[in-house]
């Protein structure tokens, strides 16, 4: 009863005109970006984020979370219309919508994704108001061993992520790690890596480094692109759906939505595992999984749920224990910080109206995504004849805006043009840019997660397996792993027998 | 033969920084003595930054000997397409035509001094200046548009991030810090 009259009171501070226009704002640009190849809605994020600045908490939230809903979904209308991934999570949408828009179906493949998309999302924004609460309620008998524990299970999520490559995907963490360590060190205030550098001491921030890596180093390559060359050939005509349809697609729908919850939990893996394992298991229970790959509705309807329903659910691990899953939900705690408001289980009974308009901002972005989902799509040929080089040049000119805005510092500039040049070498050579990122963002939190457990335990390394919840976070993190590797490790044993008998 | 050069770049690249990490673990801080006699516990200030760095090095040193070992077994490297698949990146569409590089130099260039000279010359000047180039270098040739785009996008985002956000942002030195100001005054944001 408590939580439906706080989540009527944050929808009514979420429909209140103003953060309401801002959080719309937001999904149109959201969409927008998502569904242009080359600017994903994390680059859009990273560059709203100055104009987070001038907002109150509740319309910088509405505005990012308007952002994040209609980005995650927008990159799946180019995947649909011209097989090319607007996002890295969009990329299942090509294997089974483009075909469908080959076979002149694309209006039914949009509705589909917009349908499944908005379903998924809006389980998750529900899963968001009514799981959190009591999530933060349980948290706040976490101490540091368990949020050092829950950090640890993020880091070591990555494995999910690259787990074909795990050796250079464990060295850009353990790098994002490094950088995440320069500055002054939380317990002694001894500045460690700043060889000199006064500005240094105040520590490399995350967002910066996100700004630098994704939004620079994708933009470069747009210079050079001859024109906004990807014409959609068809006129997009929007089919009614028809109930029935869509009710033959409940299972994958539910299948994928439920994909996406958990694995939108789990802080590191978001939008993009989501989408491709709910695609993957989709495969298997679909009486149609041999047919995947030839337009089959089934295979674009489970990723799109599921690429949804990670928004929500990522938000749960930002908002009870402070730490960001993703990018995304990163520079959301980015936002939230700059504003002298830290997340984590008080947050719940100190601001209860700004978590609940949070909640509500969300719930709605996810469903008015269905009607900018529309309007965008029709439109999406119009947006692709901007030219490119115009394009990237205002990006560069907003990620100068938006690192020298999180301390007002030329330094961030600086720090971030040059992560512009190193993110751009990184995708040109394969290296993977998002463990380094985790390990900036996380590795900070780790170190002083760890370091106040042994200074409030007498120096007791064994404190992290002495103390049941952190025991079993650690567990989880242990099994999570295995569970990642398996598929890898299996294949390897397979083989070695196969070698042995041969 | 290409394939398993690919994979011999990538193992130096990998010794590379595994050496980088043993360079790093020294220069931790500048008094490593003293912030040892720090102390209190078994943790010092330089614990966690050499815990990461021996990570760092260790998954160096397994990369280049992945590497190696696909070099000297000529494992054929995967694709651009194939790795970034791989890494759920996204722009594996354009493998064949890979972007020609000395643009990409020129924008990069152009990038890092944009940032560098923003003190100098100012947000707004440098701006300007940098559009302008920017978009030269990629293709835009008609001076209306050229003009127009730049001025009118630089003004919007003065306006929004000077006059509505109170951004502080530089102004430049000498002669360009009064053009600045001047240039405000005239826009009514100053």
């Amino acid at each position: 009863m408590e939580t439906l009259s706080l989540l009527a009171g944050g929808m009514s501070s979420a429909l209140a005109p103003y953060h309401f226009l801002i959080m719309i704002i937001g999904l149109a640009m959201g969409v927008v970006a998502g569904a242009l190849p080359g600017i994903s809605f994390v680059n859009a994020m990273a560059m709203a984020l100055p104009f987070t600045y001038m907002m109150s908490p509740i319309a910088s939230m509405a505005f990012l979370g308007g952002i994040y809903a209609g980005g995650v979904f927008g990159g799946s209308i180019s995947s649909i219309l011209i097989n090319i991934p607007g996002t890295p999570a969009s990329l299942p949408a090509c294997w089974d919508g483009y075909p469908m828009t080959r076979q002149g179906k694309s209006g039914k493949a949009l509705t589909i994704a917009i349908a499944a998309s908005a379903t998924g999302g809006i389980a998750s924004a529900l899963l968001l108001t009514f799981a959190a609460p009591p999530f933060a309620k349980f948290a706040l008998k976490f101490d540091q061993p368990e949020f050092f524990a829950a950090t640890f299970l993020g880091l070591v999520s990555i494995i999910a992520v690259a787990k074909s490559a795990p050796w250079i995907s464990f060295l850009s963490l353990f790098l994002g790690m490094v950088i995440g360590s320069v500055g002054v060190d939380p317990l002694y205030g001894v500045p460690r890596l700043t060889f000199g550098i006064a500005e240094a001491q105040s520590g490399i921030n995350f967002v910066v480094v996100m700004i630098g890596l994704f939004a620079l180093g994708e933009v470069v390559e747009m210079l050079v692109a001859s024109d906004g060359a990807m014409k959609v050939k068809e006129h997009i005509r929007f089919e009614r759906p028809r109930f029935t349809e869509y009710w033959a697609l409940r299972g994958s729908v539910v299948r994928g939505t439920a994909i996406g919850s958990l694995i939108g939990m789990i802080p590191g893996a978001g939008a993009t595992v989501g989408a491709v394992i709910a695609y993957g298991v989709e495969k298997q229970a679909s009486p149609r999984g041999a047919e995947f790959g030839t337009g089959v509705p089934e295979g674009l309807t489970a990723p799109e749920a599921a690429k949804n329903a990670t928004t929500g659910a990522a938000m749960i691990p930002l908002l009870t224990l402070g730490i960001p899953g993703s990018a995304a939900t990163a520079i959301m705690l980015a936002a939230l910080v700059l504003k002298g408001i830290t997340p984590g289980p008080m947050l719940f009974s100190t601001q209860p109206d700004l978590v609940y308009a949070i909640f509500s901002s969300m719930l709605l972005a996810n469903i008015f995504m269905i009607v900018a989902g529309v309007i965008i799509a029709r439109g999406f040929s119009h947006f692709m004849k901007v030219p490119p080089a115009i394009l990237s040049g205002f990006i560069v000119v907003l990620s100068v805006l938006g690192a020298y805005g999180v301390r007002n510092n030329i330094f961030d500039v600086y720090v971030c043009m040059i992560f512009g040049v190193i993110g751009f070498a990184m995708k040109r050579y394969n290296f993977p840019a998002a463990p380094l990122v985790l390990g900036v963002i996380l590795g900070p939190l780790a170190e002083r997660y760890f370091l106040t457990s042994l200074a409030n335990y007498d120096n007791n390394v064994w404190i992290f397996v002495e103390r049941p919840i952190s025991a079993t976070i650690l567990g989880g993190a242990l099994a999570f792993v295995l569970w990642a590797m398996s598929p890898v490790l299996l294949k390897r044993i397979r083989r070695n027998k196969t070698a042995a008998i041969s | 033969m290409v394939f398993h050069q690919r994979h011999w770049i990538r193992a130096v690249i990998a010794e590379l920084i595994g050496i980088g990490t043993i360079v790093l673990g020294r220069l931790i801080v500048d008094d490593p003595q003293m912030v040892e006699s720090m102390a209190r516990g078994l943790a010092t200030p330089m614990t966690w930054p050499r815990l990461m760095l021996s990570g760092a090095g260790l998954c160096a040193i397994g990369w280049a000997i992945e590497e190696g070992w696909k070099a000297f077994h000529f494992v054929q490297a995967p694709s651009a397409a194939e790795e970034a698949m791989e890494f759920g990146d996204v722009g594996f569409e354009e493998e064949s035509a890979a972007p020609p590089l000395l643009p990409i130099a020129l924008g990069l260039g152009l990038a890092l001094a944009y940032a560098f000279v923003i003190p100098w010359l100012g947000f707004t000047l440098a701006t300007v200046i940098f559009l302008l180039l920017w978009f030269l270098i990629g293709g835009i040739r008609r001076p209306v548009k050229l003009l127009s785009v730049t001025l009118i996008g630089t003004g919007v985002l003065l306006f929004v991030f000077v006059k509505v956000a109170l951004m502080p942002l530089d102004r430049g030195t000498g002669v360009f810090g009064e053009f600045t100001i001047a240039l405000f005054r005239l826009l009514g944001i100053y």
